[in-house]
């Protein structure tokens, strides 16, 4: 596996924050990639690919979230998920 | 005895099934160390179990998914990821391999960390979430055990379920052959599974302060859906008394029947209309032999629950075939009624914070065109094949019914010029729901052919309650004196435009306050087809200038608790045969 690493910033935007739906998409779209991916919001870290660790760290709308992919799919990984949180999963 | 609400009407007698709370798994099981050699074997237990929960979260999100809820059925792809996911699982494992104990005690620990810091989290919605996690934490603990979970939709015999909540969809579910009653520890008289309990003709009692440690699987038990009472294992006197009690229920209800072909008039001549409410298709000989007058309320929501938009001809098809069934008779079609969250994943809708204050109803038909143009299509031509009238639920303001209107105009349009036949003439009524259109109902008398007063949501909106939350269910109040002026003031606005007024919501059913609407001049009554023999013996033991002076007298008071009283004694007096068997409290 290589070690690129991406990072981006993005705030959640849809009303109800990562309730059980969005963050269910979240790992599902980090599922489709190789990279490992972390989800930093504040000092809390979660990993993207566990919806446990997702629902743990409990982003409401207006969160801001830090992803990091590392890994050789890293860049399209972040992109898609970042393309995700924007689109507000679609919900708004 | 337990008190409840009584929720639906029956009385069963039978043996206890207890489901939900009573039957689960402790989440803290006892310390149970295992040998370095039985690692492996805790580990394919563990893998075994959540393959085993996996294929069970899977069987039923397809069976939810055919049985309507498209909605209810998203929720179980959460549950799938918390199956599968990673981070727990290795979790598990490794917990297993480092501290050598049962896989049962390591996975409730971890599983109670995530509970609890998921409960833990400042925000009322994601919060929730950590009771779907409990949910699949209980089915993946019962398949380490080897526990079977029982299914409600194959019980194994005759049985009463009790449980602490039953949802909309878990009744839904029931297996109707052998499920003889319910009671449960939530819900209110008119909440959905309330409802869906009358529909299906299931003696039910709701909101029962304590029943799950009190029952036991096998206990003798005793449901009184008339008085909202559960007797647990009643005495042989107790039990001889209900016996004679079911009887006589037989007995009057045979007689109901056999009165239906009977006219409901007052004694002194006044006709009063009784119809039927229906949301399907399927039991149109059930109206038929019911004596109704003709179907006072068809919902048509069913049509849009698969998940899909009907097309207009699947919806013609629908309507055509009542119209055609019911002959001479009037069929009152309501059109869509739901809230955009049941239609969310097919208009690509965003969640609504309040959704009863929402976009639904009326508004999500306004909203979306390609929801009521094709009905409006639908209603309009299946109108050449019988006696159909349509009305508009939810109507709040002029404007919204100046534009359905209009559309109308148009959709009628479009059909001359298509050569489609229609009835120029059918007639567009609107449910008054809302306190605007109440107040504001002499405005829109003047542009509709009749109302039909929804009694439920009127109440609901007026009274600020939601009448599914148990906590406040007791504010919910039909005999409210605001309640009475409200329909008083419906019913003078129908009359000074000189259309008819029908009131079609559960207060229609219930026989104590029939005396009170015919009074104050409603002229049709519409509800499920169970409670029309009550209804119509009520208005042949009325007088109408009884009734008359007793709506007057209502609309003087100032305490609903005098207005039900004075409603109870009436009935009493006229129809005691009938207060025996209708439901109190409400």
């Amino acid at each position: 596996m290589g070690t690129a690493s991406t990072t981006a910033e993005c705030v959640i935007k849809n009303k109800l924050g990562l309730h059980a739906r969005p963050a269910s998409l979240f790992v599902q779209t980090a599922a489709k990639f190789d990279s490992d991916i972390t989800v930093r919001k504040g000092d809390e870290v979660a990993n993207g690919k566990s919806l446990m660790s997702m629902l743990v760290l409990s982003a409401a709308c207006g969160s801001k979230l830090i992803i990091t992919a590392r890994g050789p799919d890293a860049e399209q990984a972040v992109k898609a998920l970042n393309e995700l949180i924007d689109r507000r999963f679609d919900e708004e | 005895m337990l008190h409840g609400i009584p929720a639906s009407p029956g009385i069963a007698i039978g043996l206890a099934l207890a489901v939900g709370d009573s039957e689960r798994v402790s989440l803290e099981p006892e310390s149970h160390p295992i040998t370095e050699s039985e690692v492996p074997n805790e580990i394919n237990r563990f893998t075994a179990a959540l393959e085993k929960t996996r294929r069970q979260i899977m069987e039923l999100q397809k069976r939810v998914q055919s049985s309507l809820q498209a909605s209810e059925a998203s929720i179980f792809d959460a549950h799938l990821l918390i199956v599968d996911d990673k981070v727990l699982t290795q979790e598990v494992i490794s917990e297993i391999r480092k501290r050598l104990q049962s896989a049962n005690v390591v996975f409730c620990e971890i599983i109670r960390r995530y509970i609890a810091a998921i409960s833990a989290v400042d925000d009322q919605y994601l919060k929730e979430r950590a009771s779907d996690v409990a949910d699949v934490a209980y089915r993946i603990l019962e398949n380490l055990n080897g526990q079977e979970r029982q299914l409600l939709d194959h019980l194994p015999g005759q049985r009463i379920v009790i449980s602490r909540d039953l949802t909309p969809s878990d009744t839904a579910l029931l297996d109707r052959e052998n499920v003889q009653a319910f009671a449960t520890e939530t819900g209110s008289r008119t909440s959905h599974t309330a409802i869906l309990a009358r529909s299906m003709k299931i003696p039910a009692v709701v909101g029962l302060n304590v029943i799950c440690g009190q029952v036991h699987n096998g206990d003798m038990l005793i449901i009184d859906g008339f008085l909202g009472a559960v007797i647990l294992n009643p005495r042989q006197e107790t039990l001889e008394l209900y016996a004679q009690k079911e009887a006589f229920k037989e007995q009057l209800y045979n007689e109901l029947q056999r009165e239906s072909a009977l006219l409901p008039e007052t004694i002194d001549g006044y006709r009063v209309q009784l119809a039927a409410n229906i949301d399907n298709v399927n039991n149109l000989d059930d109206i038929l032999n019911s004596g109704a007058a003709g179907i006072g309320l068809f919902r048509t929501e069913y049509l849009f629950m698969g998940g899909k938009i009907p097309t207009e001809e699947e919806q013609f098809e629908v309507y055509r075939k009542i119209a055609v069934a019911m002959k001479d008779q009037t069929t009152i079609i309501r059109t869509l009624d739901l809230g955009g969250d049941k239609l969310s994943s097919v208009l690509n809708l965003s969640h609504d914070p309040n959704p009863f204050l929402g976009l639904r109803s009326i508004r999500l038909c306004l909203a979306y065109p390609e929801l009521l143009i094709p009905q409006l299509r639908a209603v309009l031509r299946a109108s050449a094949f019988g006696n159909i009238k349509m009305m508009f639920p939810m109507v709040t303001c002029e404007d919204e019914l100046d534009k359905l209107l209009e559309i109308l105009e148009s959709v009628r349009k479009s059909l001359r010029s298509e050569k489609k036949k229609f009835d120029e003439e059918m007639e567009i009524g609107i449910m008054i729901e809302t306190p605007a259109a109440a107040l504001f109902a002499e405005h829109l008398a003047r542009k509709v052919d009749f109302f039909s007063i929804g009694t439920n949501d009127l109440v609901q909106y007026t009274m600020a309650v939601d009448r599914g939350n148990e906590k406040v269910a007791n504010l919910y109040r039909p005999s409210h004196p605001v309640i009475v002026m409200l329909i008083d003031r419906i019913v003078r606005a129908a009359e000074k435009a000189g259309i008819w007024v029908s009131v079609c919501g559960e207060m229609a059913s219930d026989p104590r306050f029939i005396p009170l609407l015919v009074g104050l001049g409603v002229q049709e009554l519409s509800m499920s087809t169970v409670s029309l023999g009550m209804a119509r013996r009520v208005i042949r033991r009325l007088k109408m200038y009884e009734a008359e002076a007793f709506a007057e007298k209502a609309l003087k008071c100032t305490e609903h608790a005098q207005i039900l009283e004075m409603s109870d004694e009436l009935l009493h007096r006229i129809a005691p045969d009938v207060v025996s068997l209708a439901m109190k409290g409400g």
